[in-house]
């Protein structure tokens, strides 16, 4: 059967036309395609740089807290505990050198203030930057701090170490205390527990630490308020020193929490 | 040879689209809303085609069900624009009215301009720029506002690739075919526009049968 020239023509302008229409689609159809992509690898570039430069900022902050506390323990033990003390002697010296009897009672209660503030001030250079850690170590210091805890309250606290030789290099030590710190400070406030368990294991090329408490627990995944700066602390310091640490809990189950630092 | 390819191809889009009812149908309450509001195109595709067919074997004019399925397809994608544009109540009123009123232009192009018993062109033209402007205003609307790794996101993407492809490839297929009767053209010699238009509807519907797959496949994360 032949085809007129008219004919062909209006068949040809149609195939053009189907071809034309099939490679415009095509075209805008992976020109969205892709853009959409770039578009969205970009957001999630951008959402990572923000989350790295928060990280950065927090780390940023624990270190230069770390820092003070440090340099506000050491001034409140060699300062102001050397002067208490210079203090303390001058007043045994005005004694001996024969007050008159009514200043007895004033010479007394001097005594009991300066006492009152030696205690108070060794209280917060030892809660600033306990010197069992720095003289005994992370084992003793965590004894130390469970001891602290057992006795202002009935919770059962129970605390284990384990050695199998090694030399624990001090910013760990300082971190995995503040990390045990952080942890205990948050059961005492807020998991309701009735007993808590707390094991340090020092192998011979890691550092392994576990807590367990029978509290009302929590969604670590929660957002907001829940997760609060504790938690966000404790994860920081972990980054800090590049250790694997894992968080869980749910409400009704209590929490538990593994850390652990390996070195070569 | 055209007439056999285009009579393969119309078996493998009839298979497609009848799994593709059968999943929507059976899995509606797992699809996101958007998603499955395309059933009701889907459930006018195939009683439209399992009729013609059955005509054609009668050998009977079924040229009518295209006056009656242009209708339908008008009034399906406008639900399912609809759903997808998320518009305020008063541009839904606005939108349906205009879907309303083309309905109404169709039914009188109907009976007074492209019989029945023939193609209607003018109707089938008219539709199928809307859909592609309505596939084209999608994407532009969701260009930076869209989240291609959600299910729900890139089902309604790839429905939309599907309409935007399938509408604007075989526009000119039936903007002519009246044309093409007028002009006399055999048959015969329009089969390689047909096979065009069947290997369109199997690509469309696979492409249907994607969005309809993809947020089956994926479990909600916990």
């Amino acid at each position: 059967m032949d085809t007129t020239p008219a004919q062909t023509e209006i068949l040809t302008t149609i195939f053009i036309g189907i071809f034309l229409m099939l490679l415009l689609a095509l075209a805008f159809v992976l020109f969205f395609y892709f853009s959409q992509r770039k578009f969205q690898v970009q957001q999630i570039l951008a959402q990572e740089r923000e989350i790295k430069h928060r990280e950065q900022l927090l780390l940023a902050s624990i270190k230069t807290q770390e820092e003070e506390r440090q340099r506000l323990a050491r001034e409140l033990h060699d300062e102001v505990g050397s002067k208490l003390n210079v203090i303390n002697l001058g007043l045994h010296q005005l004694k001996k050198q024969g007050a008159a009897p009514e200043a007895q009672q004033s010479f007394k209660d001097l005594f009991g203030l300066v006492r009152k503030t030696t205690e108070t001030t060794r209280r917060i250079a030892h809660d600033l930057l306990p010197p069992t850690l720095e003289k005994f170590g992370l084992p003793m210091a965590l004894e130390e701090l469970c001891d602290q805890y057992r006795q202002s309250s009935p919770v059962m606290l129970e605390y284990e170490f384990s050695e199998s030789g090694s030399q624990l290099d001090a910013l760990v030590a300082l971190n995995f205390f503040r990390v045990a710190q952080e942890l205990l400070s948050n059961a005492y406030k807020y998991s309701q527990a009735t007993a808590i368990k707390i094991t340090l294991h020092l192998k011979p090329n890691a550092l392994e630490l576990t807590y367990q408490d029978n509290g009302i627990g929590f969604d670590p995944n929660a957002r907001g308020q829940q997760k609060g700066m504790g938690l966000k602390n404790i994860e920081s310091r972990m980054r800090t020193i590049r250790a694997d640490y894992r968080l869980d809990s749910a409400p009704g189950r209590g929490t538990a929490f593994t850390a652990q630092k390996t070195w070569s | 040879m055209y007439q056999n390819l285009a009579l393969l191809f119309g078996k493998v889009y009839l298979v497609i689209l009848v799994v593709n009812v059968i999943l929507v149908l059976l899995l509606y309450r797992r699809l996101p809303a958007k998603v499955r509001s395309v059933h009701f195109f889907l459930l006018g595709s195939l009683a439209t085609d399992l009729a013609s067919r059955w005509l054609f074997y009668q050998g009977e004019n079924n040229l009518f069900l295209l006056h009656v399925y242009t209708l339908w397809e008008l009034l399906a994608w406008g639900w399912f624009f609809n759903q997808v544009f998320e518009h305020s109540s008063k541009a839904q009123r606005q939108f349906f009215s205009g879907i309303g009123g083309l309905g109404i232009l169709l039914v009188l192009n109907s009976i007074f301009l492209e019989p029945v018993m023939g193609f209607n062109s003018n109707a089938k033209t008219l539709v199928q720029v809307l859909l592609v402007g309505f596939a084209i205003r999608y994407f532009f609307l969701a260009f930076g506002k869209i989240d291609l790794t959600k299910a729900a996101a890139q089902s309604v993407t790839f429905i939309n690739f599907a309409v935007l492809l399938y509408y604007s490839g075989t526009l000119f297929i039936f903007m002519f075919s009246r044309l093409l009767k007028e002009y006399g053209v055999a048959s015969v010699q329009q089969h390689g526009l047909w096979v065009i238009n069947a290997l369109l509807l199997v690509v469309f519907h696979l492409l249907i049968f994607i969005s309809l797959w993809i947020p089956l496949r994926r479990r909600p994360k916990y």
